[in-house]
C-alpha cells in the first residue's frame, strides 16, 4: 500500500490499520522526517513500514513513489490520496479570497490525484487493485468558510466517479472516502475554542469525532480490499452518522 | 440594440455553444443581455441576440482573474443593476472524450485549471455586482460530474467542483440577496452535434426532447424573480431526466 499525508492525522490512522492488516505500508510524506514516527510506530507493532518523499504535487516525485514501493515490497495493491493542502482547514471568505488560493488546494488534491493516478495503474492492473481517495462530506454539501476545499473536494469525487468506469474494465477500482475524523488541524482547533468539541461531538448521532485510526482507517482497508470487490466509484462518507446527504 | 424592457443578465461564455444559446433564449424571454466571452468578442452569439429583438451588449473579458470579469460586467451593465448572472464557460475542447492515461500534465493542468479558475472569478465578480441589489448566479455544469463516464475525467471533476463551489456561494451569500444554482445540462448539450457525439440523449419515460439552453434560461428568469428568491443551492437537471440525483 502506498498511503500519501502519511505523517499524521487521516494518514496515519490509516497507515496503521493497514499494518494491522498486514499490509507492508509505504508511506508518502513531504519530507521524510514527517513519516518516520508512523513507520516506528508500524515497525514497533510488528509491521512492515517505509517512508518515501513524495511531493504529491510533483509527478517526477509521485513516479519516483510508487516506483519505490513496487521495488521494495515487490507488488502495489493499493494507493490511498490523503494528502491535502495546508489552507485545507483555514476559513476565508468566499467573497474576498484570493483566487491563488484555489490554484493550492488543486494541486494538492485533485492534480495530485492525476499524478498518482498515472503513475500507478500499471502496477495496479498486475494487482487488480484499488485506488482510493480521501474527500470530504464538504464536497457533497459545500462549505460556507472553507469554499476551495469544499470545491477540491468535489472534484475529486467527480474525479473518481469518472476513472471507476475507465478503470473498471482494468480491474482496478476507484473510491472515495469521506471522513469525519481527528486530524492534527481539529485537534488544534479543539484546544483554541474549548467549547468547540463537544459542539461538534453533539452534532454528530454516534455522539463523537471519529478516531483516524480506529474509525477511518478501517474503512479505508475495508474499500481496498478484496470484501469490496465489487464496490467502484462510490464516496463511503465514515462520519458516525453526522453527513446522510449523498 | 433595442429598449431595455426586463432584467439585465450577465452571461460568461456567450461564445460557447451552450452558453450562446442561453443568452438568445434569455433575451427572448425578455431579459437585457451582456454577452462575455474570454476568447474575444462573442459577436455571433450577440448578433442572434440582437436578431431577436434583445438588448445586448457583447464584451470581453480581458485578462485573468476576478477584476478582469468584474470590468467586463461593469462595462456591459452601464449602471444597470444586474440580476442574473450565469457561467457557461464549458470548453468545448473537453467534450471529447479522453482515457487519463493519454492526457499529459499539461493537458490535465489546461483541463482542469481553466474552467474552474474562471467559475471562481465569475463567482466573485457576480457577488461584487448583485450584492445589495440582490440577483441570482448560475453555474451550467455537466451532469456527467454526477455520474462519472469513461473518458470524462476532467470534465467530471471540473464539473462537480464547480456545481459546489454554487453550494459553498449559496450558504454564504443568500443574506445578501443572492441566490445561487447549479444547472446540469446532458454533456451532449455542450457542444454542436458531431459524428461522435449526436443531439442530446432523452429519457424517453419522462420527455420527448430536450433543450438545456432553454431549461437553463427559464429556470435563471424564475430564480431571478420573487417567485424564486428562497431558491439557493440546487442543482438543477436540465438534462431530459437522463440522470435523476439521489
Amino acid at each position: 500500500m502506498l498511503v500519501t499525508g502519511a505523517g499524521a492525522g487521516i494518514g496515519r490512522g490509516i497507515s496503521l490499520a493497514f499494518a494491522a492488516a498486514g499490509a507492508s505500508v509505504v508511506l508518502g510524506v513531504r519530507k521524510p522526517d514527517q513519516g518516520e514516527a508512523v513507520a516506528e510506530e508500524v515497525r514497533g507493532r510488528g509491521g512492515r513500514a517505509e517512508v518515501v518523499a513524495c511531493d504529491v504535487t510533483d509527478p517526477v516525485a509521485v513516479a519516483a513513489a510508487v516506483a519505490r514501493a513496487q521495488e521494495r515490497f515487490g507488488r502495489l495493491d493499493a494507493v490511498v490520496h490523503n494528502a491535502s493542502s495546508p489552507l485545507s482547514s483555514q476559513p476565508v471568505e468566499l467573497a474576498e479570497v484570493d483566487p491563488a488560493q484555489w490554484d493550492e488546494h488543486r494541486a494538492v488534491a485533485l492534480d495530485a490525484a492525476f499524478h498518482l493516478a498515472r503513475a500507478s495503474h500499471a502496477p495496479l492492473r498486475a494487482a487488480q487493485g484499488a485506488l482510493l481517495v480521501l474527500t470530504s462530506p464538504a464536497g457533497i454539501e459545500g462549505s460556507s468558510r472553507l469554499p476551495f476545499y469544499a470545491m477540491a473536494k468535489a472534484a475529486q469525487r467527480g474525479f473518481v466517479k469518472a476513472l471507476a468506469h475507465e478503470w473498471g474494465p482494468d480491474g482496478i477500482r476507484v473510491n472515495g472516502l469521506a471522513p469525519l475524523g481527528m486530524s492534527p488541524a481539529m485537534h488544534a482547533a479543539f484546544a483554541a475554542t474549548p467549547d468547540l468539541e463537544p459542539t461538534l461531538a453533539a452534532a454528530v448521532p454516534l455522539g463523537r469525532i471519529g478516531d483516524a485510526e480506529h474509525d477511518i482507517g478501517p474503512a479505508a482497508v475495508f474499500l481496498c480490499g478484496d470484501d469490496a470487490r465489487y464496490v467502484t466509484g462510490q464516496t463511503l462518507v465514515v462520519s458516525g452518522g453526522r453527513f446522510t446527504l449523498h | 440594440m433595442t429598449a431595455a424592457r426586463g432584467p439585465l443578465a450577465v452571461v460568461v461564455g456567450a461564445d460557447t455553444y451552450l452558453g450562446g444559446r442561453i443568452a438568445l433564449s434569455l433575451g427572448r424571454r425578455g431579459c437585457a443581455i451582456v454577452a462575455l466571452s474570454r476568447s474575444g468578442l462573442p459577436a455571433a452569439a450577440a448578433e442572434r441576440v440582437a436578431a431577436a429583438g434583445a438588448d445586448v451588449v457583447a464584451g470581453a473579458i480581458a485578462g485573468d482573474g476576478t477584476g478582469a470579469v468584474a470590468e467586463a460586467i461593469a462595462r456591459g451593465a452601464r449602471d444597470r443593476a444586474v440580476t442574473i448572472v450565469v457561467h457557461a464557460e464549458v470548453d468545448e475542447a473537453a467534450l471529447a472524450p479522453r482515457a487519463l492515461l493519454e492526457l499529459d500534465p499539461g493537458e490535465w493542468e489546461a483541463a482542469c485549471h481553466g474552467p474552474t479558475a474562471s467559475a471562481v472569478w465569475t463567482a466573485q465578480a457576480a457577488f461584487g455586482a448583485m450584492a445589495g441589489a440582490g440577483g441570482t448566479l448560475g453555474f451550467v455544469c455537466p451532469s456527467v460530474g454526477m455520474t462519472g463516464a469513461p473518458g470524462r475525467v476532467p470534465l467530471s471533476a471540473t464539473s462537480e467542483a464547480i456545481r459546489v463551489l454554487a453550494k459553498s456561494a449559496a450558504r454564504n451569500w443568500g443574506a445578501v440577496g443572492i441566490t445561487v444554482n447549479a444547472f446540469a445540462p446532458d454533456v451532449a448539450a455542450c457542444g454542436p452535434p458531431t459524428a461522435d457525439r449526436p443531439a442530446a440523449a432523452v429519457n424517453e419515460a419522462a420527455f420527448t426532447s430536450v433543450d438545456a439552453a432553454e431549461d437553463v434560461a427559464a429556470l435563471l428568469v424564475h430564480l431571478g424573480g420573487p417567485d424564486g428568491a428562497l431558491l439557493t443551492g440546487a442543482t438543477f437537471g436540465t438534462d431530459g431526466g437522463m440522470v435523476m440525483a439521489p
